[in-house]
Order: structure tokens, then sequence, then C-alpha cells
């Protein structure tokens, strides 16, 4: 359990996070632009497709296009901290931030829980507008908002254990990148960032839905298709189980790589 | 010209020092891009075609994407850090020499990932677009040809530098966006938008008419990509002109002497 300078300091790392994502205005204004220029692209993508070959009436451009624009919101807001990590490694920097009586990998969390605060409520608007604005629906009923939130928040810490553990790596690998190239294409594939996971053929699906992938990014983006309870309730319960595991791993994973640092050097 | 090879053989050979490093950046870059095709695969396991076009097709065109981006960062890294190049004075050391500092600043860093595009863009075309081996002097042609076009656009967004304060990260983002337009097909996109891809922000001429110029064997589309190669490649060059009026140096001629 933090102390209480524990917290004071967490508290001033995620205000540092909060304001360096507010200092990236044009970066942050641009990322928008990217989300928006992508949603635009698979609305024409999706409207090009011929979805009654599925036979399905619940699969429409409009549910589409927001299940794109959540598993797009968690993306952009996420970006890609790992490589903080990773060059704090490569300059040495990381012997600061380990001398620190806060542990590394806690202050690295804190502030990006800061930079998402920021970023969070910005890529909601551009991205849910951008959405309204191509399909003029809202597929996700009122009282399921809350649930959304919630589920996106879990993904988004899912998603920074990560890139936590990935950036940690670079302990042992020197560059981070490759592994971050394989690992990205693993959460756009098997999480479904653009065809709903229920699409993909039998054997596929079922390694995709038992990945944490799909609770990174399927999952919460999937209460745009079903915002029945039920769903909800098993999304989140699918989170919560990936979150202890991941929280495991990205803990004994920080202990060998600050073991790895202090007995062998930079 | 043998100025270029010069350089070329230098940062190649350079990228190739750390040789594990290098190739496993190769390979996993053929992983990803591998990876990444998959959601294209199951797009059409699900569905007959995407406006006439069939996942050959697909892999047509992100074949000629992964051939352009590959072979235009592999040979001529240095496109992705102009911007910072221009912001830290960096030029300085490039103007001092006899020769026109683009060439040298282009060719001042190879990325060996680059090759794994390069790879992976012969391998979509020749496995999974079905394409003969006969084809492929002419995919090879149009690919280059789109490659030609991203060092331009590269070039160009990395000039704002000259202009526009903190223009490296705005450059990065723009071709981060340039590229994500150019991997997925445009066809189902209107004649408004087309013209645009084929004007200010010349995606289209990376991937997708290249691939149409090869999918209806079209001379036509041909000499226009090429025409785009060379007008870019011109534009790039009078904006990188026009900018280095504008330059002010770093002094950092005094750290190199």
């Amino acid at each position: 359990m933090p102390s209480r300078s524990d917290w004071g300091a967490l508290r001033a790392f995620a205000i540092l996070g909060w304001r360096r994502a507010a200092a990236e205005g044009l970066a942050t204004l641009m990322r928008g632009g990217l989300n928006v220029l992508a949603l635009g692209i698979f609305w024409g993508f999706w409207q090009a497709t011929p979805l009654d070959e599925l036979g399905r009436r619940d699969l429409t451009p409009q549910r589409l296009i927001w299940y794109l624009a959540m598993t797009e919101w968690i993306v952009f807001t996420t970006g890609v901290p790992y490589r903080e990590i990773e060059e704090d490694v490569r300059s040495g920097a990381i012997a600061i931030g380990l001398s620190r009586p806060l542990g590394y990998a806690q202050a690295c969390l804190a502030r990006w829980g800061g930079g998402v605060a920021f970023r969070l409520p910005v890529f909601a608007v551009i991205g849910f507008g951008a959405a309204l604005a191509l399909s003029r629906t809202v597929p996700l009923a009122p009282t399921m908002l809350l649930t959304g939130l919630i589920s996106a928040l879990l993904a988004l810490t899912l998603v920074h254990l990560c890139h936590l553990m990935i950036g940690l790596g670079a302990t042992w690998t020197g560059s981070a990148t490759p592994v971050h190239w394989i690992w990205q294409k693993g959460l756009f594939v098997l999480g479904g960032l653009i065809i709903p996971l229920h699409l993909y053929p039998a054997p596929l699906r079922d390694i995709a839905e038992l990945s944490p992938f799909a609770a990174m990014l399927s999952a919460p983006a999937s209460l745009a298709l079903d915002p029945s309870p039920r769903h909800a309730a098993t999304v989140l319960t699918l989170q919560s189980v990936w979150l202890a595991v991941l929280a495991a791993c990205a803990w004994l994973m920080d202990r060998a790589a600050t073991s790895s640092l202090i007995e062998r050097g930079i | 010209m043998s100025y270029v090879i010069t350089l070329l053989r230098m940062s190649v050979g350079s990228a190739f020092v750390r040789p594990l490093a290098a190739s496993s950046a190769v390979v996993l870059m053929l992983a990803n891009n591998l990876l990444f095709f998959i959601t294209f695969v199951i797009y059409f396991g699900n569905f007959s075609s995407l406006r006439g076009w069939v996942r050959e097709d697909l892999a047509l065109l992100v074949g000629c994407t992964c051939w352009a981006f590959g072979l235009a960062v592999f040979l001529t890294g240095g496109i992705r850090d102009l911007a910072n190049m221009i912001a830290s004075g960096g030029l300085d050391g490039y103007l001092g020499r006899p020769r026109h500092p683009l060439p040298a600043l282009l060719l001042s860093q190879s990325i060996p990932a680059g090759l794994g595009d390069m790879v992976s863009g012969v391998l979509f075309w020749t496995v999974f677009a079905h394409r003969h081996l006969a084809e492929l002097p002419l995919l090879l042609l149009v690919g280059t040809l789109g490659a030609i076009v991203v060092g331009a656009s590269a070039t160009l967004f990395q000039c704002l530098a000259f202009w526009l304060s903190g223009a490296a990260v705005l450059a990065e983002e723009l071709f981060e966006m340039f590229m994500m337009v150019a991997y997925y097909p445009e066809n189902p996109f209107s004649f408004a938008v087309r013209l645009l891809l084929l004007t200010v922000f010349p995606a289209g001429f990376v991937a997708m008419l290249p691939a149409e110029a090869v999918r209806d064997a079209d001379p036509r589309k041909l000499v226009a990509c090429a025409a785009a190669a060379l007008v870019y490649a011109g534009l790039a060059w009078l904006v990188f002109e026009r900018g280095l009026r504008r330059y002010t140096s770093g002094s950092r001629i005094i750290e190199l002497r």
C-alpha cells in the first residue's frame, strides 16, 4: 500500500503528465485529424461493403463506425508511451528514476495516467463527434454511457500495463520498437480494431477472444454493437480478470528489470 | 552519380553495423506487414468484394505501399529526420560541402526495417496477389515511382520546419497520416476525395494509381504515376530551395571545427 508521501508523489507525476499532454497542442490536434480521417475512410469502407451478405440486421455501417470510434478512442488516447522508457534506457536517464523513493514503474504509470486524463475527453469529443456527424446516430443508451466509460478506462489501464512491459523490455534488448510493432499488430488483429471479433473465422475468433487484446479493444467497443446489461457484465468481468493477470506480470517484469539494471548497469 | 552511390553505400553500410539488430528489424517488419494483412483476409472471408476489388487486388495495393515506403526509408532514411536537422541547425555541416545539401541529407541514414517492407511488397505481389513473375519488372517500376512520391511528400512535410517552429512533430504526424491513407483502398471514395488524394495530399500516387495501372493494364495510369513522381520530386526540391533562403545558421559549424 503506498504511503501518504507516495500518494503525493504519484499526484505530482500525474499533474506532470497532464501538463505535458496539454502542451502538445498541435500534435494532439494532428492526431485528432488522423482519427477523423480514419473514421472517414472506414465510413466509406463500410458503406461500400455488401453487409447484406452476412444476413444480419444488427450490423449496419452506423453501428460499425461507432465500434471503430470506440477502438480508435483507446488507441489515440494511448499514443506510444513505451518510447519514454526506451529513451530513458537509451540515454541512461532511467538511473535518475531508479534513485527516487517512488518506484520507476509507478512514476511512469502515474505520469501516463495524467496524460490519459487530458487526452481521453479531447479524443472523445473529436472521435465521437466525427462518428455522430457521419452516422447521425448514437448506438449506446444513455444509461450505458457510464459502463462504456468504465470499460474504456479498464482497457486503457491494460494497454498502459503492456506499454510498461514493452518499454522495460528495452533494458535487455536496447530497443523495444520491433516488439512494439508485433504487439501493436496483435492488438489490431486479435483486439478487433477494425472488424468485430464475431466476424472472424472460428479458430481465430476463439484465439482472439481468449487473448488479452480482446479485453483492450473489442470488449469496450462491442458495447456499441450489443449494449445489453448482460453483455456489459461479461465485458467488465473479462477486463477485471486480465487486469489482475497483467498487473502481476508488469510487477514481476519491473522487479526483474530493476534488478538487472542495478546488478548489470545500463 | 558516383557521389550518390558513395553516399548510399555508406548509409546502407552503417545501417548494418549491428547485423543482428538490423536483421531482426527486417524480419519483424515482414511479420508486422503479414499480421496487418490478416484484417483484409478476414474481411474478404466475410464479404465477396469491395466495390469490385477482391483480396488479390488489396494484396497488390498493400504490396505497392510496402515497396514504396520500404524503398524510400531504406535508401533515403534521412527524410524522417530533416525537420529536426533544420530546427537544430544541423544543416550547417551540409551547407559547407561543395555539393547540394539535399541528396546528402536524404541519404544520411538508412532504416534497415525498410528492407523488410520491400521483401513484404514482393511477397504480397507474388504470393497473395497471384501476380506472375513476368509482371515483377512492372510492379517494381510502379512501386519505385510510388517510393519517389513517398520521399518527395516526406521532404515537403519536413520542410515545414523552415517556416514553422516545432514542425518536427507535425511533419511526422502528417507523414503517418499520409502512409495510413496509402494503405487502404480508395475505390469506395467519391471523386472529390480521390481528387484530393491525387493533388494536395498525393497518397493516391503511392499505391492506388500504381495498383490500378497494373490491375487494369492501363499505360495512361503508368504515365500518370511517372509524371507524378517527377512533379512531386521537383516540387520537393523547389520547396527545399525556398526554405534554404530562410534558413538561419545554428552555428553548428563551430562544433564541427
